[in-house]
């Protein structure tokens, strides 16, 4: 059985200028993103539960964390990935 | 053009299973036993390896198994088989068994997993597939939890260590495994536990990795070739089945006649590493099998594998019909968009034109011309074949001279001819390495003489072609939805633009920009005799300024470049002749399509930076940019001709004071070196902070060498003024630069290999002329003289090195490039934006939420830019 070694999270990497704001989604916000785009869960972009930001913000499998990072290109841009299991 | 009379079908599922025994020996046509092909009278063994019931390859022959030849009804071939007289590993299958082996117990054929340990590996399969998560890490882990048993859970059989001796022999505990005892142990495991070994019940039984029979591949996959002598070749195949049937003969001989244990053993090893090359030679581990040269033989896996491959080489790349290749060479009275193809191409290359009953009066003259040059000095276009559709088989009709008459008169609607290329018709021009997109873009094919494909020079960059021999390939378009969307999509004129950076690649080159130089540079007064002709050249019609001195008619240069400029331009930027220059003669100003002042160089019709291309193809279309750069070409070209423009090696002459005045700074700069080397010798030489003094030394020589080579091209500047033809390319943007120009006729200055100075060679030294330990200028790679003058053997041998370098460093970083564009290739090619602005992969994948974050076709934008600020305030000011 693959067994789970318990990552402690970073103290603060969310506050960090580098680390990117990250949300979870509500359940309606979900609903409505995934309408938005006619896709399943499963074709969003993918995070790991084992990502520090995911440990830090409390993410867990299944759920959908907005991305709203600077872009050279548009100043702001948004992105969505879904919370998925690490293999290991 | 035509209409497939079938159904479409999707498929839902595909999956690859191994074949049992039985099936193989189900499909198997013929048992295979003599490993004889043809016996004296060239007639095929019965039970050979060229045994007809395999299939034909000999044309008129009939397959003893279906009844069909090779030509016309095709005989597909069928397998045959042969039975092994004792078991053998397929290679391929090694690390399966290997695994199987691993978590099975000998015993009873359970897993080694305890009740409870199973269970939940088979929820954790339910939940990946669930979620749709790849399972490989899961499997692996299996196997490695059920490897930790050190006794069967089931049977309490203690648990042997299993080895994988490669290529294909296993051991437990150290003691070899036979294939036998492998495939009884295979046997013995339960189908429940199949998937926990990603096996699909359904499908495939471990067992039958190990084979018992193997399938002799039809006779089409391996034709004998008869030579010219009359003597037969075999395929590699074929010779390497004649080893499996002989040692699995013998095997079978000695097995049954009770031969002693080893002998029996060592004929099982070699039927193996038969069975293991025939499959794949390139086996690690095991020699590869020769042919009788000493050549590797290619057998099974080799004819897949690799850019030889079936795949890469059959599958991925085929070759097409409709195409031609010849070398190309240049002509600037051809438009950008068009191409000058040969009367040979032309009558050989076809477009397929249905008959309807609009253009069956053409169509009937058109098979009855041809194009005969004793005639005609024009070309005409004629039609090489007519495809009559009759009761739903089509025939085609080729036409000669002798039959045009007679099918013109009975063509029919609804036939099809194919007509000979004429002008106007659409071709696609490619030239290899393909590496971005505007390497195949589609031109107007005009019919021309001669036996090359001609385009315009200015579409030279983007093709990255020169006419040092350079081959390209023209594919005419066959449809009329792919002719459409060439149309749209491909032709030279909406490639101007390149997607990389949002600017043109194409533009004026070369002589063009001379011409155009020669033309607005200082107030430039043409003759009116001369202009007219320059206004011919462009086909101008209306009105100009003639100007009238010493009883001479005169018309200003810039009004004849005004010509070619739309009536509206408006714009006023920096010349790139006067760039370094701080007045106002350095800016070029146009009004109202009127060009006012300025010296129209590579800053206006370039490519990458020709601010009036750019403007023309922003304000006015892709249409317009092409009308414009090919007015340029023609009035560069015209310009270039009529003024006369040449340069030669007196181009690069300086008066004697300048040449003293260089060897006086160089002399400096030798003093200043040496200085240095002296104090560093004597350990006075202060380092710069972080710097060994070693390093400091070198830096500080750089330096001064840098500071030498800019001394002497400033002196010799100086001297080379615009009435220069080789500083007017150079300064205009045509050709060259002021550095080519200043190694010429002043100092090439310091040679470097990997960014220093040069310092390989013998020991100490770089060169037997000099001292041990020398630092010197000379010593270490400086050449002092210029190219004109000629460089000293030493500065020669240096010169080359730093030759060298480049050269290497171009051959390396192409193999590379070239590798790693291949690979992005593969991983992005179904990769595109979708009609909601999402990038997205072929499954539906999102990407990216908003083609790079901002939406902005590069195409469109301004040097990656959506807005162009600048242009709209200076605009909004103007109103004013």
């Amino acid at each position: 059985m693959a067994k789970k070694k318990k990552i402690e999270p970073l103290k603060n990497i969310t506050r960090h200028e580098l680390v990117p704001d990250h949300v979870i989604l509500t359940d309606k916000e979900k609903q409505q993103l995934l309408t938005e785009y006619h896709i399943e869960p499963s074709q969003l972009p993918k995070m790991l539960t084992t990502d520090p930001v995911a440990l830090s913000i409390g993410a867990e499998s299944g759920e959908i964390v907005k991305i709203t990072r600077e872009s050279y290109t548009a100043k702001e841009s948004t992105a969505y990935r879904l919370v998925v299991e690490d293999n290991k | 053009m035509e209409r497939v009379n079938s159904i479409t079908k999707k498929i839902g599922e595909i999956y690859f299973s191994l074949l049992s025994p039985n099936e193989l020996r189900k499909m198997s046509a013929t048992k295979v036993i003599t490993a004889d092909t043809y016996d004296d009278d060239g007639f095929p063994i019965a039970m050979g390896l060229m045994d007809p019931r395999m299939g034909v390859i000999e044309p008129g022959l009939r397959c003893k198994t279906c009844g069909q030849r090779v030509g016309k009804d095709k005989c597909p071939g069928h397998f045959g088989h042969i039975d092994l007289a004792m078991p053998v590993i397929h290679v391929g299958h090694i690390k399966i068994i290997r695994d199987s082996l691993r978590s099975t117990c000998r015993d009873c054929g359970h897993l080694l997993l305890t009740k409870n340990e199973r269970e939940n590996f088979i929820e954790e399969i339910k939940n990946y597939d669930r979620e749709g998560r790849q399972k490989t890490y899961l499997f692996k882990q299996i196997v490695k939890d059920a490897r930790k048993a050190s006794k069967c859970p089931h049977c309490g059989r203690e648990v042997g260590k299993i080895e994988l001796d490669k290529p294909t022999t296993l051991r437990e505990n150290g003691k070899k495994l036979t294939p036998s005892e492998v495939r009884e142990w295979l046997e013995k495991i339960r189908d429940e536990d199949l998937p926990l070994l990603d096996i699909n019940v359904k499908a495939s039984r471990p067992e039958w990795t190990v084979l018992t029979v193997l399938p002799v591949p039809p006779v089409t996959v391996r034709p004998s070739v008869t030579l010219q002598s009359g003597e037969r070749s075999e395929d590699d195949l074929t010779h390497k089945l004649v080893d499996v049937i002989r040692i699995n003969q013998r095997l079978q001989e000695n097995r049954d006649a009770g031969a002693p244990q080893l002998i029996v053993e060592d004929l099982w090893e070699l039927l193996q590493y038969h069975i293991t090359t025939y499959l794949d030679n390139q086996t690690s581990g095991i020699p590869p099998a020769r042919h009788r040269s000493g050549r590797p033989l290619k057998t099974l896996a080799q004819r897949l594998k690799g850019k030889e491959g079936r795949f890469r080489s059959n599958l991925s790349g085929k070759r097409v019909n409709f195409s031609a290749r010849t070398v190309i060479s240049p002509d600037p009275n051809l438009s950008i968009n068009e191409i000058g193809i040969p009367i040979k191409v032309a009558e050989e290359l076809t477009i397929p034109v249905r008959v309807t009953t609009h253009n069956i009066d053409w169509c009937k003259e058109m098979i009855t011309q041809k194009y005969d040059p004793s005639i005609t000095a024009e070309y005409v276009p004629g039609v090489n074949y007519v495809i009559k559709n009759i009761g739903g088989i089509k025939r085609r009709i080729k036409i000669s001279d002798r039959n045009a008459e007679m099918v013109a008169d009975k063509l029919e609607v609804g036939s099809i001819i194919e007509r000979q290329m004429m002008d106007g018709d659409l071709a696609l021009f490619n030239r290899q390495p393909s590496l971005h997109r505007m390497s195949m873009m589609a031109h107007r094919v005009r019919v021309v003489p001669g036996k090359t494909f001609r385009f315009n020079l200015c579409v030279c960059p983007p093709y990255n072609a020169d006419f040092d021999g350079d081959e390209m390939n023209l594919h005419v378009i066959q449809g009329e939805e792919a002719k459409a969307e060439a149309e749209i999509l491909m032709k030279v004129q909406e490639n101007i633009l390149s997607p990389r950076f949002g600017g043109a690649i194409i533009g004026g080159i070369h002589d063009i920009i001379s011409g155009v130089f020669l033309l607005t540079n200082k107030e430039r007064k043409v003759p009116i005799e001369v202009a007219s002709y320059l206004l011919g050249s462009v086909q101008y019609h209306g009105d100009i300024d003639v100007q009238k001195e010493d009883g001479k008619k005169y018309v200003m240069g810039r009004d004849i470049f005004s010509t070619i400029l739309p009536k509206d331009l408006t714009i006023r930027f920096k010349s790139k002749t006067y760039e370094n220059i701080d007045s106002d003669e350095a800016y070029v100003v146009i009004k109202n399509g009127r060009l006012l002042q300025g010296t129209i160089d590579e800053n206006s019709i370039g490519a990458f930076k020709g601010r009036i291309l750019d403007r023309v193809i922003r304000d006015h279309g892709m249409d317009a940019g092409r009308a414009f750069i090919d007015n340029a070409t023609r009035l560069g070209i015209a310009v270039a001709t009529m003024f006369g423009f040449t340069t030669s090696i007196e181009d690069e002459d300086i008066p004697d004071e300048a040449q003293h005045k260089i060897a006086e700074g160089l002399d400096d700069a030798m003093k200043q070196i040496r200085k240095l080397v002296k104090a560093f010798e004597q350990g006075e030489l202060e380092s710069l902070p972080g710097r060994s003094i070693e390093e400091t030394l070198e830096m500080e020589i750089m330096r001064v060498t840098g500071k030498a080579r800019d001394m002497a091209g400033e002196i010799a500047g100086e001297h080379l003024g615009l009435e220069n033809s080789a500083v007017i390319m150079a300064k205009s943007g045509a050709r060259g630069s002021m550095l080519n120009l200043s190694q010429m006729s002043g100092l090439v200055g310091q040679q470097a290999v990997r960014g220093e100075r040069i310092s390989r060679g013998y020991q100490y030294r770089t060169l037997p002329h000099f001292k041990k330990g020398d630092l010197g200028a000379s010593a270490k790679g400086f050449v002092g003289s210029s190219y004109k003058k000629g460089l000293t053997p030493t500065e020669y041998f240096f010169h080359s090195m730093g030759g060298r370098e480049g050269l290497v460093d171009t051959a390396v970083r192409t193999s590379r490039s070239g590798y790693m564009q291949r690979r992005l290739i593969n991983a992005l090619e179904d990769v595109k934006v979708e009609k909601d602005g999402t990038v997205r992969q072929a499954g539906g994948q999102i990407i990216q939420f908003i083609y790079g974050e901002d939406g902005i076709d590069p195409t469109r934008s301004l040097n990656g830019k959506s807005v162009d600020v600048d242009r709209i305030i200076e605009e909004v000011l103007e109103e004013a």
